[in-house]
């Protein structure tokens, strides 16, 4: 049953990919937005409006970057293409729209369907642990975010050199985070299963 | 600088806090204990009011959270960002670093510092040039010889809950008289 359920869970990411990011109805903006808003409220069902808002907002940097030089190559006429816009506009609308549906889709994975998985136990391990890092993850940016809106030194300069400052310390703090996390996680999770092992033989 | 008098509503953490008088921070040398039972709304006070006040009037200061070990990511980042070479496994280094690119700082807030940092005499000794007022939230005792000593006066903040407005609930602030 497990296994049926997490093929399907890859099928419905491989699916979704094929679909709208590498396949047929990727140049089809007006799907990319339904598919945008259809994701939207799933993760809005799912987990909250403050969280769906939070990866919004996480994810709005990138999305600026996106259409933003799309813009500039646009009005450069860069390689002689006249789609920039289109094509930056449509990679703008994917990427929050498959990332909330990876955030969606992968919510329903719980740590007994990771438990049951017909692989070594070494491997179970490995799977729990990142996904508790990864959740811990999600839950401490926020944080970080707060944290590093603080600091003197990146509120100083440009808005431009501010940005790039404080995403590059935020990015670097989830990864030495998550880097940490699962370290911890791991050794934990061995330390038990070594105790159960040992109580129960 | 000065928290007036009135009631200042911090919708992030659901709280309101009732000021019974205008606070005033950085008027001289002294060191300022929070003081309030577990939950009363000490630390949503720091983030949501003095750190909001000292962020408008740009007034520099360093902030040691009460979930500092979520924060040292956040530090280690910066400083690595910066150039330096650090180790995060040497705590106090890392710390002494963060310190030491604060110097600018003129308030020192420490919210439970004193569960990450053995020693809280050392750490008045590496800053008491450079600070002017400390904050300090702490369950090891207020004032007297837990604090930095001469030039800094202690100062008493007082938090006590008075009831809820509308799904939020209200803290009463005020100081006392030590």
């Amino acid at each position: 049953m497990t296994v049926l359920k997490l093929c399907g869970i890859g099928a419905a990411i491989g699916m979704f990919f094929y679909l709208f990011v590498f396949g047929p109805l990727y140049w089809r903006l007006e799907v990319q937005f339904v598919v945008l808003a259809l994701v939207w409220a799933g993760v809005v069902w799912r987990f909250s409006l403050g969280s769906a808002l939070a990866a919004l907002k996480f994810c709005l940097p990138f999305v600026l970057t996106l259409a933003g030089i799309g813009l500039i190559f646009h009005l450069t006429g860069f390689w002689g293409r006249t789609d920039w816009l289109k094509d930056s506009l449509v990679k703008a609308v994917i990427f929050p729209s498959s990332l909330f549906f990876l955030k969606w889709v992968l919510s329903f994975i719980t740590y007994l369907d990771l438990l049951r998985l017909p692989i070594p136990m070494t491997g179970r391990l490995d799977l729990i642990t990142f996904k508790a890092a990864m959740e811990k993850g999600g839950h401490t940016l926020a944080r970080f975010n707060w944290y590093l809106s603080t600091y003197p030194g990146l509120s100083e300069g440009g808005w431009r050199i501010r940005f790039m400052r404080r995403y590059t310390c935020l990015i670097l703090a989830l990864f030495i985070f998550l880097y940490g996390e699962i370290e911890q996680s791991k050794l934990l999770f061995e330390n038990r299963r070594k105790l159960l092992s040992e109580n129960s033989s | 600088m000065i928290i007036k008098k009135g009631v200042i509503e911090v919708f992030d953490h659901r709280i309101a806090f009732s000021l019974a008088g205008d606070l005033e921070l950085d008027s001289g040398p002294c060191c300022i204990w929070l003081s309030g039972e577990n939950g009363v709304g000490k630390t949503s006070f720091i983030e949501g009011c003095l750190i909001a006040a000292l962020q408008k009037d740009r007034i520099p200061f360093i902030y040691f959270g009460q979930d500092f070990q979520t924060q040292y990511y956040t530090m280690q980042a910066v400083l690595a960002v910066e150039g330096n070479r650090i180790d995060p496994s040497d705590f106090e280094k890392t710390v002494g670093m963060w310190i030491e690119r604060g110097r600018d700082a003129r308030i020192l807030i420490l919210d439970e510092f004193d569960k990450y940092w053995d020693g809280m005499k050392r750490l008045y000794a590496l800053t008491r040039q450079f600070v002017k007022t400390y904050v300090v939230v702490t369950h090891d005792g207020v004032a007297g010889e837990n604090g930095p000593g001469e030039p800094f006066k202690d100062r008493i903040w007082s938090f006590g809950k008075t009831g809820g407005r509308g799904g939020s609930s209200v803290v009463e602030v005020r100081e006392l008289t030590v």
